[in-house]
């Protein structure tokens, strides 16, 4: 069953247009300019239950608007938009029990109360029982490590500790779509794995549906099978990540550090017949580029096994990160440009290339 | 879902308790406002009985328990959900299953009934004890009283709804917040007795919303009303209650379909 179907959605928004100087400022006394800005364009996709999507993009694609209409907060301008069963804005009471919402960006807790009094409010609101919220509050307290936290008033919790009561707060109620909208901006890294574990499991033992918004792609990485990718309101990308970095990857490229200055002539030598390219970084060092297909272990056992010393190796690889920078600044997820000029800046990529591994 | 309604009141009760300093200085600037109040209209009074029907003592009564009634019904429900709106909170109160204006409504009553137990009846005893105030004797008038007193905190709420939702098609609405909280004071009647406004003015006042806030209650606690009068000053009460609900409902429909949220 699909847990989100939406059908040529669409979002117009009235923006008020002021005018310059003071002119201007009198010409809008009196009549008011407003520009039409349509956020999301006619974008169309599928949700199966108990999946784990990425929406990405940059600033202003419309990531936040489509979340907002998926929740019931905007009514679209046009489409048709379906989740659990629900059309959002029109159900919105009986709808949203049955979803779970982070705003990474927006308490949803009681400022001045204590944590566990908000949690008390919230089983009230969406009627949950005396005993599955006990089960669950314990559930997810265990999960979250939030013992201690739970008599402090909001107000005195690190943006770490909200966080994560934001989400206990998200599905006291067991939702079975969660929407979350950018869950792990501003945390530190212990933090985010936290959350990003805890998300795993939830979607692992319950089946939980979950659509998050993000700028981390290391979330996306480590939590989705499936990314959606929008760009001023169209979608440019709908597939797994392992496509997106096999479509959109350039190849790696090898560092070697040479004990004994070399000539780029001596290195081609080394790997002649084989479709690489060398650069000389300095005397000594020398980097290959090779495309995709091909095994680094060719490459390296050529230069190894050769008669020259090698004090170092380095193996970088185009990262997600760089991926989507070159498809949010292209504005497309069609054809890759020319191998040669996306190869990552070194420094950049070796981070990438690191933290896998 | 009563239960939840429920909840709030006592949420913002209990929030009420947490900032409860800033509670006992308005204790104070309350009696300090009826004094100033009490000591101007005995200048105004002189040496006169009566004006406009109101003996010395009926005014003097007048005035502390229109103040205190303010104490009860008054709450900045206005600026709240102008706040809501403008900084986009509003979404997360979107993605409840509860009608916003309902909860806001409730987390008013929460705040009224603080001000009740805590500010309005003590309040009421602090300034018995310093002004000459006559308390009706029936015990028929306080309950009457109570229950138009629940009437001005609707009606005056409804208002500060109707402001608070202007933020939707405005970009500020400071000013109308503003202007609606002078106008409330002054047209209801806690400054000024309706008795005392310009007989042209007073047809126009029976045609507003406002009287029902102060005056009206005031006015049966004070004795000025009497038998079917007081009946008829609550049916007042009820049908402004009923009336305004109709542009609140048309305002939040429109507000929803025009609803963008601040901040993405």
């Amino acid at each position: 069953m699909l847990a989100i179907e939406v059908n040529e959605l669409r979002k117009q928004f009235k923006v008020q247009k002021n005018r310059e100087g003071l002119k201007g400022a009198l010409k809008d006394l009196f009549k008011r300019e407003h520009t039409e800005v349509t956020a999301v364009k006619d974008i169309s996709f599928q949700i199966p239950q108990g999946e784990i999507c990425g929406y990405i993009g940059e600033n202003g694609a419309g990531k936040s608007t489509t979340i907002k209409m998926l929740t019931g907060i905007l009514v679209p301008t046009s489409g048709k938009l379906l989740v659990n069963g629900y059309v959002p804005y029109k159900d919105r009471e009986t709808f949203v029990r049955g979803i779970g919402v982070v705003f990474g960006q927006r308490s949803q807790l009681w400022w001045d109360i204590g944590v566990i009094e908000s949690f008390r409010l919230l089983r009230k609101v969406y009627r949950v029982s005396e005993t599955d919220f006990k089960r669950r509050l314990d559930e997810l307290v265990e999960t979250l490590h939030l013992q201690e936290l739970l008599n402090r008033p909001v107000r005195k919790l690190s943006l770490g500790q909200r966080m994560r009561c934001e989400l206990v707060a998200a599905l006291l109620h067991n939702p079975s779509i969660v929407f979350l909208d950018e869950p792990t901006i501003g945390l530190d890294i212990v933090v985010k794995t936290e959350i990003r574990e805890f998300l795993k499991r939830m979607n692992r033992e319950h089946g939980t549906t979950i659509l998050l918004t993000t700028h981390d792609l290391q979330d996306i990485e480590a939590l989705c099978s499936r990314v959606i990718m929008l760009d001023d309101g169209h979608i440019i990308y709908d597939g797994g990540l392992e496509e997106l970095k096999t479509r959109w990857g350039k190849g790696r490229e090898v560092q070697f550090q040479f004990n004994d200055p070399v000539t780029i002539a001596a290195v081609n030598g080394l790997t002649s017949g084989l479709d690489v390219r060398w650069t000389l970084e300095n005397e000594q060092t020398a980097k290959v580029w090779l495309p995709r297909e091909m095994n680094v272990s060719d490459v390296l056992s050529r230069v190894v096994g050769a008669s020259l010393d090698i004090s170092d190796i380095k193996i970088f690889e185009t990262n997600t990160d760089e991926i989507v920078r070159e498809i949010y600044q292209s504005g497309s997820a069609e054809a890759p440009q020319a191998a040669e000029d996306a190869i990552a800046e070194p420094d950049k990529a070796e981070a990438g290339a690191g933290s896998r591994g | 879902m009563a239960s939840a309604y429920l909840e709030l009141i006592r949420i913002r009760f209990l929030m009420m308790l947490a900032y409860r300093v800033n509670y006992y200085s308005g204790i104070i600037i309350y009696a300090i406002n009826i004094g100033a109040y009490y000591f101007l209209w005995k200048a105004i009074y002189g040496d006169a009985d009566t004006l406009q029907g109101f003996t010395v003592a009926q005014i003097t009564t007048y005035v502390a328990v229109s103040w205190m009634g303010r104490a009860f019904y008054f709450n900045n429900l206005d600026r709240e959900i102008s706040n809501d709106v403008r900084d986009g909170s509003l979404a997360v109160q979107m993605t409840r299953p509860y009608n916003y204006l309902i909860v806001k409504m409730m987390q008013g009553f929460g705040e009224g009934l603080f001000r009740f137990g805590l500010f309005m009846i003590p309040g009421m005893l602090v300034v018995s004890l310093l002004f000459p105030i006559t308390f009706p004797s029936d015990p028929v008038r306080y309950v009457v009283f109570i229950v138009m007193l629940w009437f001005s905190f609707l009606i005056n709420s409804q208002l500060n709804i109707l402001t608070g939702l202007f933020a939707f098609f405005v970009e500020n609405n400071e000013g109308m917040m503003r202007m609606k909280r002078v106008l409330v004071d002054l047209l209801s009647g806690v400054v000024l007795p309706i008795a005392f406004f310009p007989s042209w003015a007073k047809p126009v006042l029976d045609w507003l919303p406002f009287p029902a806030i102060t005056y009206l209650p005031s006015s049966v606690f004070t004795g000025r009303l009497n038998g079917a009068d007081v009946w008829q000053a609550l049916l007042v009460q009820v049908v402004w209650f009923a009336v305004l609900i109709i542009p609140i409902m048309a305002m939040w429909r429109s507000a929803r379909r025009r609803l963008f949220v601040q901040g993405g």
